[in-house]
């Protein structure tokens, strides 16, 4: 079968740092993936450069089989919740309703169908009550559901979301986590950058541990292992409070950031 | 009755107004206020430029001129704020009084040569709406329409760069492309108005329009609406009293109009508003005066 993703000696450098050192990895469909790293991992600069807004020196990445480039209107992006413009002038159903404009010709305006499955991803996300609202009015965990109906509405094959449950409560991530999950098991693949240590047991069925290279890529049961990511933060000052493998005790990094 | 050249004159400024107002709202959102404020600046050099090649007043000379100048100020502008630790304000008051002083220095120039094709030049500082004749306006009601209508077909990507540029890069939208298009209509624009309102006022028709339109909506679309509907009743307005009173020049009228707009939105403007933001500040301080503390 052929993979979701593939990266193949993948090199990136952003402000002159070699951030990206030869990455390859290779993720089977229908999986839902962890990223971890410490900061500066490069983590979210491995997303950047799978969905193109970040040039790769060197390498290959192929998305079901074909080369990325090729393949961008099956590819979903939830960018980090910091980077939106909450006073934008838009409402709800207005920014879910944005997943649909790759169906579109650029000079045509979205119709009842695309408004219908607008409709139908906000549903998914049981947000439709809040469709003729403005983004501004809603909680963290809300927000991230409406840039996740958003995604869904775009009828992607792949996902990819740049840490989802950063500063969103338990119940939405569970919320959150059931979506991602009912997606899988619908054959899609979730890339998700993740900072909890402590979960990624229970939220990923597939972890690929990331510190400039790969330090480890494949079942999370296989691979995330307390010497595994040992390996992965020993740059990094990470001091484990208590083993993250059993209890919901966090990772906290030596400046504090959990 | 009105005079019909006068409806005329009116109606250029109205159209010029949509366009200022709908462009502006874009340029507000995406957080470049001033792109206005520095491609009429840069264009003022450009029309000079263009005249002293030309020799003749030609709208087509304008345009190129405008372009070109645009183009090197918005280049050397990125070039400051990505090679050095000048940051983008910075920059901007830089390109705007560089490409002023200028203007100001080969419209000098021009006014000394003699041609005699260069009478009214000086009013594209300021604009004088009542001594354009039907061939001024008619070129007006071609720039603005080209504007109006690659708008109206660039609508959604433009939308989706607006909101979230990062996004719509991964969604295909070829973001460099849709900022010089862009770019473009705001120099179509100040092309068109230069003789009416004036490169110095030009700035305000972008961006008074798009700060009151967002305080009157919440939505993307009603929010071009209203900008553009704020636009054209200020160009109307301004441009219709200095036909009666030609001896005011256009564009500050216009931009007292459009002032004299902002004030009654600040106040007036509902759920966003002065007036309406104290209205529900007592109305919660009465509640809370209500309710007595658990």
């Amino acid at each position: 079968m052929t993979p979701a993703v593939e990266v193949a000696q993948l090199h990136v450098y952003y402000h002159q740092r070699h951030v990206l050192d030869d990455v390859s990895f290779s993720i089977p469909a229908g999986n839902m993936v962890g990223i971890v790293g410490p900061n500066g991992a490069g983590k979210s600069t491995l997303l950047n450069a799978i969905l193109g807004l970040v040039p790769r020196a060197q390498g290959d990445i192929r998305v079901l089989g074909e080369a990325v480039d090729t393949q961008r209107h099956l590819i979903a992006y939830v960018p980090q919740r910091e980077s939106v413009d909450w006073d934008f002038p838009i409402h709800v159903c207005d920014v879910v309703l944005m997943g649909t404009y790759g169906q579109l010709k650029w000079w045509q305006r979205p119709k009842k169908r695309q408004r219908d499955q607008a409709m139908d991803a906000l549903a998914q996300v049981g947000m439709e009550a809040f469709a003729e609202r403005h983004i501004r009015e809603l909680s963290g965990g809300q927000q991230q559901r409406v840039f996740l109906a958003r995604a869904l509405a775009q009828q992607a094959q792949l996902f990819i979301l740049d840490e989802p449950f950063a500063g969103v409560d338990v119940a939405t991530q569970q919320a959150i986590v059931t979506q991602l999950a009912a997606l899988r098991d619908a054959g899609r693949t979730i890339l998700v950058v993740h900072h909890d240590l402590a979960t990624v047991s229970t939220y990923f069925d597939y972890t690929l541990l990331l510190d400039r290279t790969v330090i480890a890529c494949g079942a999370t049961a296989q691979v995330f292992t307390p010497e595994m990511v040992q390996r992965t933060y020993r740059n990094s000052n990470l001091f484990l409070f208590a083993n993250p493998f059993q209890g919901t005790q966090r990772a906290v990094h030596s400046n504090g950031y959990t | 009755m009105v005079d019909p050249n006068i409806l005329w004159i009116v109606s250029g400024c109205l159209f010029l107004g949509i366009c200022g107002g709908l462009l502006g709202c874009f340029a507000y959102l995406r957080k470049q206020s001033l792109l206005g404020d520095v491609l009429s600046h840069a264009a003022f050099p450009g029309v000079c430029l263009a005249f002293l090649v030309t020799g003749t007043k030609s709208v087509g000379a304008f345009l190129v001129g405008s372009l070109a100048c645009g183009a090197l100020a918005m280049l050397a502008m990125s070039a400051l704020t990505r090679w050095t630790r000048i940051k983008a304000d910075s920059a901007m008051a830089i390109t705007v009084s560089a490409s002023f002083a200028m203007g100001i220095v080969l419209l000098t120039q021009i006014q000394q040569t003699g041609n005699p094709n260069q009478a009214g030049l000086d009013r594209f500082l300021f604009g004088q709406a009542s001594a354009l004749v039907a061939r001024d306006v008619t070129m007006m009601m071609v720039l603005t329409g080209v504007v109006l209508f690659v708008l109206s077909l660039c609508y959604v990507p433009l939308k989706a760069m607006t909101f979230d540029p990062q996004w719509a890069k991964t969604r295909g939208y070829r973001i460099a492309l849709l900022e010089i298009v862009l770019i473009g209509l705001f120099v179509l624009t100040i092309v068109a108005g230069i003789q009416a309102v004036g490169v110095l006022m030009m700035a305000a028709l972008f961006i008074t329009p798009a700060v009151m339109a967002r305080y009157w909506t919440s939505r993307f679309g009603w929010m071009l609406f209203v900008g553009a509907a704020f636009g054209g009743v200020g160009g109307a307005i301004g441009s219709w009293l200095s036909a009666a009173a030609p001896q005011l020049p256009t564009g500050p009228l216009v931009v007292i109009v459009l002032t004299g707009c902002f004030v009654l939105t600040f106040f007036g403007a509902p759920k966003q508003g002065v007036l309406a933001l104290s209205w529900v500040r007592l109305r919660q301080r009465r509640q809370r005066r209500g309710h007595t503390p658990q």
